[in-house]
């Protein structure tokens, strides 16, 4: 049985990159979307114990972190600065080309709502119920939000092949 | 689900999202890397609670054994059945049947 030290590496390793991209959908930098996943991470792995849903605790942990980072940003008025500077740390793995690209754009077009759902099933590995326990709702919501999701991703991606 | 739908799902599933940066597995290991474990945690509140347990013990058979030990001690200075100046007066006086 692996040690913690190892073992939160392991957890930080299989859910990482999801969590990252998870993160990036409320917040602008992809400096943030890490502060938020670290933040996020800390606080799960101090809690873990007292739940019994660690992937959807671990994903909720995040978002709260992520939601408070975003609202502190907006306070700050740090928004308009660091846009000025764009972030070339794009949330795909950068060989991935113009699908990726054009898989970001289409997300961004989404409600948030179906947004998170979409990262927590397609990238995060996550069983509806899972997700309804992170976000609170009922597992066939959070089917249903995934469904809309990926019939309005299919026709935001065909724009984005034809235009590009 | 469709099919459409499930091509899609694994097309999508194939990229992949950007590594975290090595600058965040440091951050995060010196905030939990070292930090005590929750079995840790647990044991330590095992043995404070233990600790308060025992006290406890302890503080009630404490209690239980004063009132024993204090009934068989009679409090001083001890007023009752200490002959008085006049007390033998009295007692000759309540011999005498005229008294009231």
């Amino acid at each position: 049985m692996p040690d913690d030290g190892q073992l939160w590496r392991q957890w930080l390793a299989r859910h990482g990159p999801a969590l990252g991209l998870f993160a990036r959908q409320w917040v602008t930098t992809s400096s943030d979307a890490e502060d938020a996943v670290q933040e996020g991470f800390i606080r799960f792995w101090r809690a873990r114990e007292r739940t019994n849903n660690d992937v959807g605790y671990l994903y909720a942990c995040v978002r709260t972190a992520a939601i408070d980072l975003s609202r502190t940003r907006s306070r700050q008025q740090e928004v308009d600065e660091r846009a000025k500077t764009p972030d070339v740390a794009r949330p795909f793995a950068e060989e991935q080309g113009d699908l990726a690209h054009a898989v970001e754009s289409s997300l961004s077009q989404l409600p948030m709502e179906q947004r998170e759902v979409v990262v927590m099933k397609i990238w995060g590995g996550l069983t509806f119920a899972q997700i309804g326990d992170a976000l609170k709702i009922n597992p066939n919501t959070a089917a249903s939000r995934y469904r809309y999701a990926l019939e309005r991703l299919e026709v935001l991606l065909c724009h984005e092949v034809m235009r590009d | 689900m469709t099919d459409r739908g499930q091509q899609l799902e694994q097309r999508l599933a194939r990229i992949r999202p950007r590594p975290l940066s090595a600058e965040l597995h440091q951050n995060i290991t010196d905030a939990i890397g070292d930090a005590p474990s929750p079995l840790a945690d647990r044991c330590l509140l095992f043995a404070i609670g233990s600790g308060l347990a025992a006290a406890c013990v302890i503080v009630s058979i404490l209690f239980l054994q004063y009132p024993r030990a204090g009934g068989s001690v009679r409090p001083w200075p001890v007023t009752s059945g200490v002959p008085h100046f006049s007390d033998d007066q009295i007692a000759l006086a309540q011999i005498d049947p005229r008294f009231p």
